[in-house]
C-alpha cells in the first residue's frame, strides 16, 4: 500500500517538473524524522508513566514501557512523607520565575528599544560597552557575585536568583536589537509627529510589535530560571527556601536508589510539567521568531 | 515666519532632543546599573580578592601570589591540570555536536507543515532541566539500570559512570546532546541554511552537482559564520560547564545520603571553583573553603576560555566566508 503511494506522489511530482528528492529518500527522510520525534518524546513519556506505576513494582527490570498496574502512591509519598517540602518548593520557583521573566523582558525591552530607535551622544560607546559582556566568562562572576550577596546579607534569601533579571540581560537586549532593525519605523515616526512622547512609543507601538521576540526571550528567561540549578545551590541555605529543581537535584545526588525512583520520576514530572504547558502555548509565536532573521550570529 | 517664531521652533527642536537623550539613557540605565553591578564590579573585586585566603569566617588574610602558585601546583585534591584535561574531551566534543544538529537542520530547514510540525517536537528536550533529564536517564546508566542489568545478565561485571574516565565523558555526552538536539543551536542553523540563495542551488543542480557536492562547495561554507558562532559559544560553555557532569556524578552513588565524588579522571575545571563555595565545600576533599583560591581557579579558567576564543578568531580567516551573500 505504502509503497503504491509512493510511486503516485513520485509521478505525479515527476509529471509536475519540479525538482524533488525520489520518492524512496523522501520516505526514509520521513522515518527518520519519525524517529528522532520518537527520541525526543520517549524519556517524557517514560519519565511519567513511571511516576504512575505501582510503587511495589521497583524491583521490576528492565524498567517496561508499558504496563497498566497504575496507582498514585509515588505522588502521595512525594507530597507527604518526602525528603524535600515539595508543595514549597514548587511555590518558589513559580516566585522566582515570574519575578525573573517580569524583570527580564521589562529590562532588556527597554534597553533594546533605546538602542535601536533613540538618538543620543554615547550610543555607540555604550552599545559596545554592553556588548563586551559577552566576552566575561561567567565563571569568574560565580563566587564574587556570591561574596558580594553574602555581605549585602542576602545570602540564603531567594533575591540573588531574581533581582539581577530586573537590571537588564544584555543578550536578550542584542537579540531584541536585532528584531527591531528588521521592523520599520514609520509607525513610531507618524505617532511622535502627532505629539505623542517616548514612553508612548515605547508602550503602544514598541511593545505589540515586539510580541514575537519578547514571548521567546520570556520563555528561554522561564527555562533559564525554573531549570537553575547552581543559583540555588550557591545562594540558599534553607530547604524553606529552595526551588524544586534544588529538590528534585537532591532526589538524584543523595537518593539516587531505585526503590525510590518512581517518586524521582514523579519529582521529575512536577519540575517539567509547568515549562511544557508554558511551551506548547508560546512555541507558535517562538518558532515564528526563530526563523525570520533574528538570530544571527 | 516672524523670526521669533523660528527661533522658538530650533529651541523646541533641540530641547525635543535633550529629551530624547535623557528618556534613552533613563531606558538603558537598569541595564547599565546591571552589568556595572553584576559583571564590572565583581570582576574588579574578585580580581582583587584572589590574592586574599579568605573562609567567610574570620576577615581575609592578603597573601599575595600564592593563591595562583597553589592552584598551579597544588592538589586539592585534584590539580588543575587534570581538571583541565578532563574537560579538554567536552570542549572537542562540541564539533561533534553541531555536526548532530546540522544534520537534524538539514533534515526540516524548509518550510512545510511537517518540518514545522517536527521542529516543534524536537525542541522539546530543550526545556527540560538538566536536573530532571538526567534522573530519566539514570534508568539507563544508574548500578540498577538498564544498561548494567544487561551487563549483569550477560556475564559481565556491572559499570558504573566513576569506573572509566572514557565512559563518563560518553555519559555526559549523550544526555548533553539528547538534551541539546533540535535546541537553539538547530534553529539558529535551519535560520542560517534558509538565507543561502536559491539561485546557487539551482546554479549547481544545472551544473550536475550531487548534493554532497553541493553541500561541501556552496551550502557548508555559507553558513560558516553561525558555525563559527556556534563553536565558539560551544567551546567557552563547555570549558565552564558543570551542572551536567555534576548530576551524571550522582549516578555512581549507592544508596540513600552518600553522594559520589569526582576522582583525579572525571573532575571537570569549573569543580574546583564551586568546591569554594559553602554547599560544595563538604565535597572538596580539601577541607574547608577558600574563597581566594576558587577565584584564583576562577581567573585561570576564564584565561582558558580567553584563549579558545581568540584562537576561533585567528583560526576563524581559513575557514569562516562572511563575503559570499
Amino acid at each position: 500500500m505504502s509503497t503504491q503511494t509512493r510511486t503516485v506522489t513520485g509521478q505525479r511530482i515527476s509529471e509536475k517538473g519540479s525538482r524533488r528528492s525520489l520518492p524512496i529518500a523522501k520516505g526514509i527522510k520521513i522515518s527518520v524524522m519519525l524517529l528522532l520525534m520518537l527520541i525526543a518524546i520517549l524519556p517524557f513519556y517514560f519519565m511519567v508513566l513511571s511516576s504512575f506505576k505501582n510503587p511495589a513494582n521497583w524491583a521490576i527490570s528492565p524498567p517496561r514501557l508499558f504496563t497498566t498496574d497504575l496507582s498514585l502512591a509515588n505522588w502521595k509519598d512525594l507530597f507527604e512523607t518526602s525528603i524535600a517540602p515539595f508543595q514549597v518548593g514548587f511555590l518558589n520557583s513559580v516566585k522566582i520565575t515570574v519575578l525573573n521573566v517580569a524583570g527580564t523582558v521589562i529590562s532588556s525591552s527597554l534597553a533594546g528599544f533605546a538602542l535601536a530607535r533613540m538618538n543620543f551622544p554615547g550610543k555607540r560607546f555604550i552599545f559596545i560597552f554592553l556588548i563586551s559582556s559577552f566576552a566575561i566568562p561567567g565563571i569568574v562572576l560565580a563566587l564574587p557575585s556570591f561574596v558580594m550577596w553574602f555581605k549585602l546579607g542576602f545570602y540564603n534569601t531567594q533575591v540573588p536568583l531574581w533581582l539581577p533579571a530586573w537590571l537588564g540581560n544584555t543578550f536578550d537586549m542584542f537579540l531584541l536589537l536585532q528584531f527591531f532593525r528588521s521592523l520599520p519605523r514609520e509607525l513610531e515616526e507618524a505617532a511622535l509627529i502627532d505629539g505623542a512622547n517616548w514612553l508612548q512609543v515605547y508602550l503602544k507601538i514598541a511593545l505589540p510589535l515586539m510580541r514575537p521576540i519578547l514571548i521567546t526571550i520570556a520563555l528561554f528567561a522561564t527555562i533559564g530560571s525554573w531549570d537553575n540549578l547552581m543559583g540555588p545551590l550557591i545562594y540558599i541555605n534553607d530547604m524553606s527556601k529552595q526551588t524544586v529543581t534544588f529538590m528534585v537535584a537532591l532526589f538524584s545526588t543523595e537518593f539516587g536508589t531505585q526503590q525510590l525512583f518512581f517518586e524521582q520520576m514523579a519529582a521529575s514530572t512536577i519540575s517539567v510539567v509547568p515549562i511544557a504547558i508554558i511551551y506548547v502555548f508560546s512555541q507558535r509565536y517562538f518558532m515564528q521568531a526563530v526563523t525570520t532573521e533574528t538570530i544571527k550570529g | 515666519m516672524s523670526v521669533p517664531a523660528i527661533r522658538w521652533r530650533i529651541l523646541s527642536k533641540s530641547r525635543m532632543k535633550r529629551q530624547e537623550a535623557i528618556i534613552a539613557w533613563l531606558f538603558l540605565l537598569p541595564t547599565i546599573i546591571g552589568y556595572l553591578w553584576f559583571a564590572i564590579g565583581p570582576l574588579i573585586y574578585s580580581l582583587g580578592l584572589s590574592f586574599f585566603s579568605w573562609d567567610l569566617q574570620s576577615p581575609p588574610k592578603f597573601v599575595g601570589l600564592q593563591n595562583y602558585h597553589d592552584a598551579v601546583f597544588n592538589q586539592f585534591p585534584y590539580s588543575i591540570w587534570e581538571a583541565l584535561r578532563n574537560t579538554m574531551f567536552y570542549v572537542l566534543l562540541v564539533p561533534v555536536g553541531i555536526g548532530i544538529n546540522l544534520t537534524i537542520a538539514l533534515l526540516c530547514y524548509k518550510d512545510t507543515h511537517l518540518n514545522r510540525l517536527f521542529r516543534s517536537v524536537v525542541f522539546l528536550p530543550s526545556i527540560v532541566s538538566a536536573v530532571a533529564m538526567t534522573m530519566v536517564f539514570g534508568a539507563l546508566f544508574r548500578p540498577w539500570g538498564l544498561i548494567n542489568q544487561a551487563l549483569v545478565n550477560s556475564g559481565h561485571s556491572p559499570l558504573l559512570v566513576t569506573d572509566s574516565p572514557a565512559y563518563f565523558v560518553f555519559v555526559v555526552f549523550f544526555i548533553g546532546t539528547w538534551a541539546g538536539f533540535g535546541g537553539l543551536s538547530m534553529l539558529i542553523l535551519v535560520n542560517a541554511l534558509n538565507n543561502v540563495p536559491r539561485a546557487l542551488y539551482e546554479a549547481a543542480s544545472i551544473e550536475g552537482a550531487g548534493f554532497f557536492q553541493t553541500f561541501r562547495k556552496i551550502t557548508f561554507p555559507l553558513i560558516t559564520p553561525a558555525i563559527f558562532f556556534m563553536i565558539v559559544t560551544g567551546m567557552a560553555g563547555s570549558i565552564q560547564s558543570f551542572v551536567g557532569q555534576y548530576m551524571v556524578l550522582s549516578f555512581a552513588s549507592q544508596g540513600e545520603g552518600s553522594p559520589a565524588s569526582f576522582g583525579s579522571d572525571n573532575v571537570v575545571a569549573s569543580f574546583l571553583v564551586y568546591s569554594n563555595t559553602p554547599f560544595l565545600a563538604s565535597n572538596s576533599g580539601q577541607g574547608g573553603l577558600d574563597m581566594g583560591l576558587g577565584l584564583a581557579f576562577g581567573f585561570i579558567i576564564g584565561l582558558f576560555v580567553l584563549i579558545f576564543i581568540i584562537a576561533n578568531v585567528v583560526l576563524q580567516k581559513k575557514w569562516v566566508h562572511y563575503d559570499l551573500y
